[in-house]
């Protein structure tokens, strides 16, 4: 009798552990189950095909899917609406770029060239101030009506008007105005280099105006459309059409018969899959056919496994450690000496190995591919400079700050946690201790963004394919108040920034970027870019013609599926 | 002495395993400098995910750090917080049941349902709100798993009192005119404190575990201590490095498996009659 009530608390005991490494592993695992059976039925895969086969009612399924082709991407989705005026997160952008047409688009191999789209030409006036586009003719929207030029101003007006996410982008924007059945003009009330670039984001994108003014769309902030447009099927002109979409969930899009440019697969389904090694997991079992957030570290251990091919390519994101400027709330990294210090205690190459994918560090915070790179950074780790430059800003012992880490997050499949781990051992060596401060998101971002932490780690993906986003780190800027950098800091470098924003000439604007990010150099500025990152995904090998976009990711036109 | 030892494992065998574990994990983290063949906290990217071997017994993380010293130093942490978790609550929890039991009536309702609401939450759920409002720190988690053990003493403890309270022992102390502190602090605790231990001592393993949940779960400790749930959340993203969760979650396993043997002994030692057996 004793021994049996043993073996129940032994029993106990092991259920009590195995529960314990469930709840995160199994998190990965339940849903695993769950995507496994549903993927079952609508999977077109050779090995799903037989697999359908075992149950009666599937079989007719799997012949059906035999004609029709239809990919499955596995994607951590960090959207919540695919209203294009509300729509602000990269991932988004493949649905809203395959699914609308803006008036213009990028080269995807090389996102400085501006192509038309639903524009087919266009004008700059001499000032700058003036651009007017000529629409094609015939294009229909996937309601039928054609577009026009009335359209496209109603679109771009609402992005405008509803103050959403995107709606900053148009702030030079004063008017837009269909001055034609083809014809829209754009006026500006100040030059903007970057419209062209801004006109290509999927938050531009052209839908039928007159379903949208019929249910809520008001284009100003009592704007309802958004309700109705995440609830229906996609109205736009885009090689696809959103069918079905839940969000936080799945989108489900199928070809659009009378598109311009016409997709070779059916169906595309994107599924939300938070967890990369849930990826990881159906990738291998062949129920998803993209897996589009894994580590390097997941990716090395696909690479050269049957029917899966990894895609890598390039991203504008760049990743720093942000050294608060002020006095206040920076104390010790307030002094431009420790900022210094840190900059050469830092392994930028041991960062760039752990995180893959083809990471390397730039020099400033221009990245490569943009106007004004700066090349990759020159400057290597020196434990004994750093010492000295600390033992010259009065630490000769170092000192403890805290750094604001998201724990979870990882952007390009680099982990910020791993990151910080890996600048917390560099930095321990010169005799800095670095406080990890793990923060759940919505409380990192409000202390960063209001300026309070003392630093943090983050990252930066451009809003839009020109250098003059990335203005926003200088002094007195965005990203450069958050980290207490004020304009009467260096009141130089905010000048020239200022000029920069409004330089059109090609030749000066590169000199000018170049030589921000030597004069941020110089006066240490409060980051430290330590990677600009790539990307890696994992591809069933039976999809070919996969061109990725540092812009819009993926374009499902071009995908071709192996019969 | 050799044959009283022969005979209390040939009685209680489970209870000699325990022992034993926790032998080797307290040897461990006192002398985990000693033992631990690596730094825990150094980083060697040339070493990244090596299989358990000859240079690195269990291996090694995504760090290239060691992971036999992660789990020796992780002992450091997991072994004491178990232990504290435990102190905290029965104290607290005993006291106040002892209170509520002896005094009764209002002073019993108020404070007993005080420990209900306490009781309704789910008790890990509750453990991470208060581990998350308070800030990630190892006593901020120890605390946090505290507040959400101490009721089940304090039930047990006012069980206890108000059998006791009526017995004959206590009534002629009360009759010779004995302060009612002193009653209660005196006689009536240490007489039904051998129960509470019992179950202090078979709570020692859970609230390991729940210590390691929480870490595991990203509270508790920050990087780089080297802790065991936290060890074991490191390792769940990429399986194929099967090690990097299995040593440290093994060691979860044994000591609060080990707890648990332990604290069946001593509730046979101390608590006949709970015994089922006869």
């Amino acid at each position: 009798m004793r021994s049996m009530k043993k073996m129940t608390a032994v029993i106990l005991a092991a259920a009590m552990a195995m529960s314990l490494s469930a709840c995160g592993g199994g998190k990965g695992i339940e849903k695993a189950g769950d995507s496994t059976t549903a993927a079952a039925a609508p999977e077109s895969s050779e090995a799903a095909g037989t697999e359908a086969a075992a149950g009666e009612e599937t079989t007719a399924a799997a012949e059906e899917e035999a004609s029709a082709s239809q990919i499955i991407i596995g994607s951590a989705m960090t959207y919540s609406s695919l209203d294009p005026a509300h729509s602000y997160d990269w991932d988004a952008e493949m649905v809203l770029h395959s699914v609308y047409q803006s008036m213009v688009t990028v080269d995807p191999t090389d996102e400085s060239k501006i192509l038309p789209s639903a524009a087919k030409e266009w004008t700059i006036s001499d000032d700058g101030l003036t651009y007017v586009f000529t629409l094609n003719e015939g294009v229909k929207f996937t309601t039928g009506k054609e577009m026009k030029a009335e359209d496209v101003a109603y679109c771009l007006n609402r992005v405008k008007g509803v103050k959403g996410n995107p709606s900053f982008l148009l702030d030079t924007v004063d008017s837009v105005e269909a001055t034609g059945d083809y014809e829209v003009t754009v006026k500006l009330n100040a030059v903007n280099p970057a419209l062209l670039s801004i006109l290509t984001r999927g938050s531009m994108a052209i839908y039928d105006s007159e379903v949208a003014a019929a249910n809520g769309g008001t284009c100003d902030e009592s704007d309802t459309f958004q309700a109705y447009i995440d609830a229906n099927p996609s109205m736009g002109a885009g090689s696809y059409q959103i069918t079905a979409y839940t969000s936080g969930s799945e989108v489900i899009m199928e070809k659009y018969a009378d598109a311009q440019k016409q997709g070779s697969i059916d169906k595309v389904i994107i599924r939300n899959i938070p967890d990369a090694s849930t990826q990881q997991m159906e990738i291998e079992a062949g129920d998803i056919d993209f897996a589009l957030d894994l580590t390097a570290d997941q990716t090395a251990l696909l690479e050269g496994k049957e029917n899966l091919q990894t895609v890598t390519s390039k991203t504008f994101d760049i990743f720093f450690l942000m050294l608060n400027a002020s006095e206040e709330y920076g104390k010790e990294l307030a002094n431009p000496k420790v900022r210094e210090a840190l900059k050469y205690a830092i392994d930028y190459e041991g960062i760039c190995a752990l995180a893959g994918n083809g990471a390397f560090t730039p020099a400033g915070i221009i990245p490569s591919g943009f106007l004004g790179y700066a090349g990759e950074s020159t400057v290597t780790r020196d434990v004994e400079k750093a010492k000295s430059l600390l033992a010259e800003a009065g630490y000769p012992d170092g000192f403890t700050f805290n750094c604001g880490v998201i724990p979870d997050m990882a952007p390009d499949g680099v982990s910020f946690m791993m990151n910080a781990e890996k600048i917390q051992s560099d930095l321990a060596e010169v005799g800095v201790t670095m406080n990890i401060d793990s923060q759940e998101v919505s409380v990192y971002l409000e202390s960063y963004r209001d300026g309070t932490e003392q630093a943090v780690i983050g990252q930066w993906g451009p809003d839009y394919y020109d250098s003059n986003n990335q203005l926003a780190f200088l002094p007195g800027n965005t990203v450069g108040l958050r980290a207490g950098w004020t304009e009467d800091m260096a009141p130089e470098l905010a000048a020239l920034g200022a000029e920069a924003a409004q330089e059109t000439d090609d030749t000066v604007r590169e000199q000018q970027f170049l030589d921000i990010q030597k004069m941020m150099d110089e006066a240490d500025a409060p980051y430290i870019v330590y990677l600009q990152a790539g990307r890696t995904w994992a591809v069933n090998s039976r999809v070919q013609n996969i061109v990725p976009s540092a812009a819009f990711v993926l374009e499902f036109a071009d995908l071709k599926v192996a019969q | 002495m050799k044959h009283s030892v022969q005979k209390f494992i040939r009685k209680n065998p489970l209870a000699a395993v325990g022992i034993v574990i926790w032998a080797v994990f307290i040897l461990c983290a006192v002398l985990a400098p000693v033992i631990a063949p690596y730094d825990p906290a150094v980083q060697d990217l040339a070493s990244r995910f090596q299989a358990p071997g000859s240079a690195h017994w269990f291996g090694t993380d995504s760090f290239g750090r060691d992971i036999f010293s992660r789990v020796i130093y992780g002992a450091q942490i997991s072994i004491p917080s178990g232990i504290l978790v435990v102190i905290l609550s029965c104290a607290f929890g005993s006291l106040y049941g002892a209170v509520a039991g002896y005094f009764g009536k209002v002073v019993d309702e108020v404070l007993m349902r005080i420990a209900d609401i306490i009781l309704s939450f789910p008790a890990i759920l509750l453990a991470m709100a208060l581990a998350a409002a308070l800030g990630k720190s190892v006593l901020n988690a120890i605390l946090a798993i505290a507040v959400v053990a101490w009721p089940k003493y304090a039930r047990m403890m006012r069980g206890l009192v108000l059998t006791v309270r009526e017995s004959e022992y206590v009534t002629s102390e009360r009759v010779i005119g004995q302060n009612r502190m002193t009653i209660l602090l005196k006689t009536i605790i240490p007489n039904c404190m051998s129960s509470v231990l019992v179950l202090a001592s078979t709570d020692v393993g859970t609230a390991i575990l729940t210590f390691a949940g929480l870490s595991f779960l990203g509270m508790g400790v920050s990087p780089p201590t080297a802790e065991w749930g936290y060890m074991v959340s490191d390792g769940v993203a990429i399986l194929e490095y099967w090690w990097i969760s299995f040593f440290p979650g093994a060691s979860i396993f044994l000591v609060s498996i080990g707890a648990n043997f332990i604290g069946d002994a001593i509730r046979d030692i101390l608590d006949p009659r709970m015994k089922t057996e006869v």
